[in-house]
């Protein structure tokens, strides 16, 4: 037997843009997994939490698509980032399949979120009307705003957050 | 309580700004640090986009090929965030470590202390005088040249870096035992030319208070309870 040669150790390698995605991905991944299981639990709409959904819906759609367009073979690389990540799945198949229906899913939630929900926005970094400068301006705040989650919402939230197994102990 | 590390990040590049996306562990008073550069561009004034960072450092160095580094930092609140943006101008690059166990009242130990240099792609954060035991040391670098950068200066870990095309920006730790000077030193690996240039922000954290723990109970009579036990 010998040890393998670590392909970076050839001078002028550079890093595999593949793995350098699936970290992007798999980042996207844990925060679509703590805000479906956050906001889900939540009884209200947090718009701090609905901002980054939808910001992680997003990205987690722009990092799973530049995989795809990897073709064969990434499967590997994305399973290899996600074991380090202590996320396995029993084959390759279930998990490209159960990652794509999170692509799906929370890129249909954020949809909604949208059309639905345009203020949203405000979540990014809360003004606070009571809050204000010397010259009456809003001053962003770090304060989070909250609103009565709507029945549509919690329904999509609550699918999203099924397609993650249980939280670990 | 001990400084410890939750995670590190890094951003971009994008051509606009850069979105670092933070640990997915993050809780309630753990303290971002964050950094944002671009080079070959003039003098920009570096922001964070939200406006709920305080900036520690906004830096610009000048040569053939300039550097502008933005550093910022953040004690997070009930909801914290996810993501950090910076806005340093055009070809954004960045990267952030959280912390936690930082004094969340003055989360730095010291003043930070900076340093810009021409005609050298090779960062060497400035020295800084640390005032508690424990208190962590982050030097925060940012180069116009773009050499991989796979080692820490010395005595220094979680070395956490991006490169793309002449932009480079870094960022690692250290503890410090004993209160003292500490000069950390150079990120060697960036070789770059004359035409490059360099700028550094070295960051210390103070740790949090440590719990004081009430006293044990005091055993009244052990003469009894060693009769007992024989």
């Amino acid at each position: 037997m010998t040890a393998p040669f670590p392909p970076e150790a050839v001078a002028g390698t550079a890093v595999d843009p593949a793995e350098s995605e699936a970290s992007n991905l798999f980042a996207q991944y844990a925060w679509l997994a703590r805000l479906s299981d956050e906001m889900t639990a939540d009884p209200d709409l947090n718009l701090k939490r609905v901002m980054q959904l939808v910001l992680h819906a997003r990205k987690f759609r722009q990092w799973h698509q530049a995989l795809q367009a990897r073709g064969a073979g990434v499967a590997d690389r994305i399973a290899a980032v996600f074991a380090l990540k202590k996320c396995e799945w029993p084959t390759k198949a279930a998990m490209s399949a159960e990652l794509a229906t999170i692509n799906t899913d929370a890129n249909s939630l954020a949809d909604w979120i949208e059309l639905n929900a345009p203020g949203y926005k405000q979540g990014f970094a809360t003004v606070k009307v009571a809050a204000m400068d010397a010259e009456g301006a809003p001053v962003l705040t770090d304060e989070a705003m909250t609103t009565a989650k709507p029945a549509a919402a919690a329904v999509q939230l609550t699918a999203l957050r099924a397609l993650f197994g249980p939280t670990p102990a | 309580m001990a400084i410890s590390l939750v995670g590190t990040s890094t951003g971009g590049p994008t051509l606009n700004d850069v979105t670092i996306t933070l640990p997915a562990g993050i809780a309630q008073n753990d303290v971002v640090y964050a950094a944002g550069m671009t080079g070959t561009i003039a003098d920009q004034d570096v922001t964070e986009s939200s406006g709920t960072y305080t900036e520690l450092a906004d830096l610009y160095s000048n040569d053939t090929n300039d550097t502008n580094l933005g550093v910022y930092r953040k004690v997070q609140g009930a909801t914290p965030d996810s993501s950090v943006t910076i806005d340093a101008g055009t070809n954004n690059i960045g990267v952030a470590l959280t912390l936690r166990g930082v004094n969340t009242t003055t989360p730095e130990d010291a003043t930070t202390t900076t340093a810009t240099a021409p005609n050298n792609g090779t960062p060497d954060p400035p020295s800084i005088v640390t005032a508690t035991a424990n208190a962590w040391v982050l030097p925060f670098a940012a180069s116009s040249e773009g050499d991989a950068v796979t080692n820490p200066p010395t005595n220094y870990t979680n070395l956490v870096d991006i490169q793309d095309g002449p932009r480079n920006v870094m960022a690692s730790s250290r503890e410090i035992a004993s209160p003292g000077t500490e000069d950390p030193g150079a990120y060697d690996d960036i070789a770059g030319q004359t035409s490059d240039s360099w700028s550094a922000a070295t960051v210390a954290v103070r740790p949090a208070p440590a719990v004081i723990m009430p006293p044990p109970p005091t055993i009244i009579n052990q003469a009894v309870q060693r009769a007992a036990f024989w």
